[in-house]
C-alpha cells in the first residue's frame, strides 16, 4: 500500500507522522515532568500551608499553656484569698491574647478558703471591653463539663471539641484546659480559655489555595471544626460523611487523620467527584488535623494550558513543515520525473529526445547526467554498428561475387557431352560459407581425349577464387597444346609461380583419358590421390605420383603415371572437403568411411553417386558447420562400345 | 384512708367526664385538646414514634393537638411533670418509680422501650475481654438512674474498678481516661464508630445479656392527670404506638421526620447517627419473634424485676403494686 505511494507523499506523510510522534513525545514528556514538579511544589506548598496554619494554633496553646502554667505556680504559692487577683490574671490573659475570648478558673468546692462551694470567675469579651463573672453561680455545676472533668482525671491539659457558645451569636469555640493541683497533688480546679474558632476558620478561609481549593480542621473526634460548608461543622464529621457516602476510603483517610498521621493522597481516589489532592497533617497540641485540598483541575489547568500551547506551536510547525518537505521531494521527484519521461521517449526509440537539464551536483543531477553519457554512449555505439552493417554488408556483397565467380567458372551443365556413350561423368561443388578456392574442371580438346581436373587453392575468398581462374584458364589454355598432364602441370606451375607475390599455390590433379583405348595418364601436384573403383572390385587409391604444390616454385617436374580403363571401371575425383569433413565432435569423415561409401555406391551411376556421397557427408556431418568446400567428381568409363 | 377517698373522688369525676366525652365525641375531634408532652432528652430517633403520631396525624385524628417538648441537660422531663408543666412525659422506668416514691406518684401508660440498651463500652486494646477484667480499672458511668443497672451488673460480675463520673459526653473514654465507660446502644457506641473507631477495637457488655436490663422509656402522666382526663390518656398512648408502628413500617420515612426535628433544633448530630439509632431503638420497642415482651407494654415480671433490683441497690424503699403503677380502674388497659 505504502509502497505504491508517491515518493512526496510518502516523504510527506512519514515525515509528518515522526514529526509527529516527536512532538507527542515532547509535550507528553512535559506534561509529565510538570505534572510532577507541580505535584511536588503543591505537596511542598500545602506543607508549608499546614505548618503555617499549624505554628498559629498552636502559638495560642503556647500562650495560653504559659499563663495557666503561672497561675499554677500563683496557687500554690499564694492560695490567693482575693478573687481579685484571679480576675487580674485572667484579665491579662484575655487582653493580650486576641484570639482568646475568655478565660476562667474552675474551683473545686472548698479548693480554697473563699470557695466554700463552686466558684469559677470568668473574664470574657463584650463590646471590646473585659467583662467579670462568676459562673459558679449559676448551680448548673461545671463539673459536668468537659472542660473541667476531663482535665480533672486526665490529670493533663486538654483541648475540648468544639462547641457552640450562645453567646457571640452562636460563635464556635474550643476551651483549653489545665488541672490545677495543689503541692500535695490534690486537684483543685482547672484553668480555662475559651477561643473563638472564627479567626481559625478565617485563617484558613485566606489561605490561597485558589478557587476550588479549600482547608478544614478535623477535631480528635473526625469532627469539622472548620469546614467552607458551615452545615457541616459540628453536625457532621468526616465519619459521619464517610457513613452517609457508604465510602470506606475516606473512613480509612479520617481515621489516618484522628490517629495523628500525615499524608498527601489523591483525593480521587476516595471522591471520585473530586479529583485533587489531599494533603493531612496532626496539629499536635490539639490533637486536631488539618486537611488542604487542592483539586486537579485548577493545579493541572496550567500544564494543560502550556501542553495545549506547545500543541498549538507544533500545528503550525507542521504547517510550515509541509511546504518545506513538498518543495524538497519535488525538487527530487520533478526532474526524476522528467527523466522517466524523457527515458520513455528514449526507449521508444527517439534518441534525440531532450534530457532535462538539471543544475547542481546531488545524486539526481549526476543521475542525470549519468542519464545523458548513457544516451550519448548508446548512439555512439549505434551509429558504430551501423558502420559495422555496412561494412559487413560490403564484405558480404563482395563474397557474394566471389561465390558467384567461382561457380561461374566451373561446368556446370550435366551430362556435359550428351552425346557421349563411352564415359559418363558428374561433378558437384558445395562452397562452404566463406569463398573458398575448390573448383573442378573436364574438357575434350579433341574426340579421343577426356582431361579431367580437380584442385584446391590455398586460402579463401576473392583471392583464392580470382588465382582458381586463373588456374583454370592456365589449365585451359595448355591442354590445347600439351597431351601429358605432367607437362600441362609443370607449365601452369610455371605461369602460377611467375610474377606469385602473394605466394599463393594450388595442388590439382591433372589426368586425361584416351577414349578409344580407356588408358589413362594422370599427374599430381599436391593433391589427394583419386579413388578407382574397378568394375569388379573395390575403390583404391590410385598409384601415388611424384608432383609438387602448384605455383609454389618455378620449374618443378610433375612425373605421369598410366593405366588402362576397362568398362565399368570408376574414377573418383574429391578435394579434402570431403575426408577431411568434420562432425560435430571434430571427427574426421576420413578416408575408410569415404572408401566404404564408394563401395556400397559402385553400382550406381555418377549422379546418384555424387549425390550419395553428399548425403552420406550431409548425415556425418549433422549440424556441424561446413568448414570447407566440398568439390567431387566421378567419371566412369565405358569403353569405345560404350560398355554393350 | 386519703388515698381512698382520693380514688373515690377521682372515679366520681372519671365518670362524669366519660359521659361528657361520650356525649360530645365530635367536639373532641373538632377542637383539638391541647396536649403537652416532654422528652427526657433533646430531639432525637430515639422519639421517633412520637414525631411519627404527630406529623402523620396520628395525634390530630384523635383530637389532640400534641406539642413535644425536647428534654436535655438540666431540663428533667420528670420536673416538669411532676410540676404540672407538661401532660405526658417520657421517662425511664426506674426513674418513674423513683419519682412515684419521692414525689407524686407516677402512672405508666405505655412502655415503649422494652428491651435494655444499656451496655459498657469497652477497649479492646487495653485488654478488656471478660467483666473480671475490668477489676481495679478506671471506668467511667453515667450518674442517675443509669448508675443503678450498672452498679448492680458489676456486682453480680463481682468486679469493683474505679468508677468516674460520667456526664454528656465519652470523651474521657475516648481519649482513653478510663477503659470502659456506660453507654447506649443506639447512641454512644456510634458515637464512638463515628469518631473512627472501629467496631471490632471494642468490647461491648449488654446488661440485658446477664439480665441487667430493665424497661426503659415509657409514657407516664400523674395521677392526677390521668384521673381528670382518662380518654385523653388513652387516645395519647394509641396514637403514639400507632406512630411507632408506622416508623417501624416506614423506617426511611421516620427518618425523615427525624431529621426535621433534629435540624429545626440544630442539634449537633447527622443522618447517618440518626439511622442507627432509628434501628437500633425500633429492636427495643418493636419486639422481634425470640421477645417474650409485648409491644407496649409493661410486663409484670419486667416490672417486679426492676423493683428488685433497684430496692438491692438501695434506690428504693416502697413499691406500687404492678395495678397501680398501670393506672389500675383508670381506665387503662394493658
Amino acid at each position: 500500500m505504502f509502497r505504491k505511494w508517491s515518493i512526496t507523499w510518502r516523504l510527506s506523510v512519514s515525515v509528518l507522522l515522526a514529526s509527529g510522534i516527536v512532538l507527542s513525545a515532547v509535550i507528553g514528556y512535559g506534561y509529565i515532568v510538570a505534572r510532577q514538579i507541580l505535584e511536588q511544589e503543591l505537596e511542598e506548598k500545602a506543607w508549608q500551608l499546614a505548618r503555617a496554619t499549624t505554628a498559629r494554633i498552636e502559638l495560642v496553646e503556647v500562650a495560653v499553656r504559659k499563663i495557666v502554667g503561672g497561675m499554677d505556680g500563683r496557687m500554690e504559692i499564694q492560695a490567693p484569698s482575693q478573687q481579685e487577683t484571679i480576675y487580674v490574671l485572667l484579665e491579662r490573659l484575655v487582653r493580650d491574647n486576641d484570639e482568646i475570648y475568655g478565660a476562667s478558673v474552675a474551683l473545686e468546692p472548698g479548693a480554697f478558703d473563699y470557695s466554700k462551694t463552686y466558684t469559677s470567675p470568668y473574664v470574657f469579651r463584650s463590646w471590646n471591653q473585659l467583662v467579670r463573672d462568676n459562673r459558679g453561680k449559676n448551680a448548673t455545676a461545671y463539673f459536668v463539663q468537659d472542660w473541667y472533668s476531663l482535665p480533672r482525671y486526665m490529670k493533663q491539659p486538654v483541648w475540648s471539641e468544639p462547641y457552640q457558645t450562645e453567646l457571640r451569636g452562636q460563635a464556635l469555640m474550643v476551651t483549653y484546659s489545665a488541672p490545677i493541683h495543689d503541692s500535695a497533688g490534690v486537684f483543685r480546679g482547672v484553668v480555662t480559655c475559651d477561643i473563638s474558632l472564627d479567626w481559625m476558620a478565617d485563617l484558613l478561609r485566606s489561605l490561597p489555595l485558589g478557587k476550588g481549593g479549600y482547608a478544614f480542621l478535623l477535631s480528635k473526634n473526625g469532627t469539622f471544626i472548620t469546614h467552607p460548608n458551615r452545615e457541616m461543622i459540628l453536625k457532621e464529621n468526616i465519619f459521619s460523611q464517610a457513613e452517609e457516602q457508604k465510602n470506606s476510603p475516606l473512613r480509612a483517610l479520617g481515621r489516618e487523620m484522628v490517629q495523628g498521621r500525615g499524608g498527601f493522597v489523591p483525593y480521587g481516589k476516595i471522591d471520585a467527584s473530586r479529583e485533587g489532592w489531599l494533603l493531612y497533617r496532626p496539629i499536635q497540641s490539639t490533637g486536631w488535623s488539618i486537611g488542604i485540598f487542592f483539586p486537579e483541575a485548577e493545579l493541572m489547568a496550567k500544564v494543560l494550558e502550556l501542553s495545549r500551547k506547545e500543541g498549538v506551536i507544533g500545528f503550525i510547525g507542521f504547517l510550515f513543515l509541509l511546504p518545506v518537505i513538498l518543495l524538497i521531494s519535488r525538487s527530487i521527484t520533478g526532474p526524476l520525473r522528467k527523466l522517466s519521461e524523457a527515458t520513455k521517449a528514449l526507449s521508444a526509440g527517439d534518441l534525440d529526445a531532450p534530457l532535462p537539464q538539471i543544475p547542481g551536483q546531488d545524486e539526481v543531477a549526476n543521475l542525470a547526467n549519468s542519464f545523458a553519457t548513457m544516451r550519448d554512449e548508446l548512439k555512439k555505439h549505434i551509429s558504430m554498428l551501423q558502420d559495422a552493417a555496412t561494412a559487413k554488408e560490403r564484405i558480404e556483397s563482395e563474397l557474394r561475387i566471389a561465390q558467384s565467380i567461382q561457380m561461374e567458372l566451373v561446368p556446370k551443365t550435366f551430362p556435359p557431352f550428351p552425346d557421349r556413350i563411352d564415359f559418363e561423368l558428374h561433378a558437384m561443388m558445395t562452397p562452404a560459407r566463406e569463398v573458398g578456392g575448390d573448383f573442378y574442371d573436364f574438357m575434350m580438346p579433341d574426340a579421343e581425349h577426356l582431361w579431367v581436373v580437380i584442385g584446391d587453392v590455398s586460402g579463401k575468398g576473392i583471392a583464392a577464387a580470382l588465382f582458381m581462374a586463373v588456374t583454370r584458364t592456365f589449365l585451359r589454355a595448355f591442354v590445347q597444346e600439351e597431351k601429358s598432364p605432367g607437362k600441362v602441370l609443370a607449365r601452369v606451375n610455371n605461369e602460377l609461380a611467375r610474377n606469385n607475390d602473394a605466394n599463393m599455390f594450388v595442388t590439382l590433379f591433372c589426368g586425361v583419358v584416351h577414349l578409344p583405348t580407356g588408358k589413362f595418364r594422370w599427374a599430381n601436384g599436391g593433391h589427394n590421390l583419386p579413388f578407382l573403383t574397378e568394375a569388379a572390385g573395390a575403390p583404391e587409391f590410385l598409384p601415388r605420383t611424384k608432383g609438387t604444390l602448384v605455383g609454389a616454385m618455378e620449374d618443378m617436374s610433375f612425373d605421369e603415371a598410366e593405366l588402362t580403363l576397362h568398362s565399368g571401371d570408376l574414377l573418383y575425383l574429391y578435394t579434402d572437403g570431403v575426408n577431411e569433413a568434420m562432425d560435430e565432435n571434430d571427427q574426421l569423415f576420413g578416408n575408410a568411411r569415404t572408401r566404404e561409401v564408394l563401395l556400397t555406391l559402385r553400382q550406381c551411376d555418377c549422379i546418384s553417386l555424387v549425390r550419395g556421397m553428399t548425403h552420406e557427408l550431409a548425415k556425418f556431418t549433422q549440424n556441424a558447420e561446413q568448414s570447407d568446400d566440398i568439390t567431387m567428381l566421378a567419371l566412369r568409363y565405358f569403353g569405345p562400345s560404350g560398355g554393350i | 384512708m386519703v388515698k381512698n377517698k382520693l380514688r373515690g373522688t377521682c372515679r366520681r369525676v372519671l365518670y362524669c367526664l366519660l359521659v361528657v366525652l361520650a356525649a360530645l365525641p365530635v367536639c373532641s375531634h373538632g377542637e383539638a385538646a391541647p396536649v403537652r408532652f416532654m422528652l427526657q432528652w433533646s430531639h432525637q430517633a430515639q422519639f421517633a414514634g412520637y414525631y411519627v403520631a404527630l406529623e402523620k396525624g396520628f395525634y390530630k385524628d384523635k383530637g389532640l393537638d400534641v406539642s413535644i417538648v425536647p428534654g436535655g441537660p438540666g431540663l428533667d422531663a420528670a420536673d416538669f411533670l411532676v410540676r404540672g408543666e407538661v401532660d405526658f412525659a417520657s421517662l425511664w422506668l426506674s426513674a418513674a418509680l423513683a419519682r412515684s416514691e419521692k414525689d407524686i406518684p407516677l402512672v405508666n401508660l405505655a412502655q415503649i422501650v422494652n428491651s435494655s440498651n444499656l451496655v459498657l463500652m469497652t477497649w479492646k486494646q487495653d485488654g478488656i475481654s471478660k467483666p473480671a477484667d475490668l477489676s481495679g480499672k478506671k471506668i467511667s458511668v453515667w450518674g442517675g438512674d443509669f448508675r443503678a443497672p450498672y452498679e448492680a451488673w458489676l456486682q453480680a460480675m463481682n468486679v469493683r474498678p474505679e468508677i468516674f463520673p460520667q456526664y454528656y459526653s465519652v470523651n474521657l473514654f475516648l481519649q482513653h481516661g478510663v477503659v470502659a465507660c456506660s453507654a447506649m446502644n443506639y447512641n454512644e457506641v456510634h458515637m464512638a464508630y463515628q469518631t473512627g473507631i472501629d467496631m471490632e477495637e471494642l468490647k461491648l457488655f449488654f446488661l440485658r445479656d446477664d439480665d441487667f436490663g430493665f424497661p426503659e422509656d415509657g409514657i407516664y402522666a400523674t395521677r392526677d392527670t390521668l384521673s381528670k382526663n382518662p380518654q385523653q390518656a388513652l387516645d395519647f398512648r394509641a396514637a403514639t404506638l400507632a406512630g411507632w408502628r408506622y416508623a417501624a413500617e416506614h423506617p426511611d420515612e421516620a427518618l425523615d421526620i427525624v431529621m426535621q426535628y433534629v435540624d429545626k433544633d440544630n442539634v449537633p448530630t447527622n443522618r447517618p447517627h440518626m439511622q442507627w439509632m432509628l434501628e437500633k431503638i425500633l429492636t427495643s420497642v418493636i419486639p422481634g419473634t425470640n421477645d417474650s415482651w409485648a409491644f407496649g407494654r409493661l410486663s409484670r415480671e419486667d416490672y417486679s424485676r426492676t423493683i428488685q433490683g433497684m430496692r438491692q441497690q438501695g434506690l428504693l424503699q416502697q413499691a406500687p403494686s404492678y395495678e397501680d403503677f398501670t393506672g389500675g380502674g383508670l381506665g387503662y388497659v394493658p
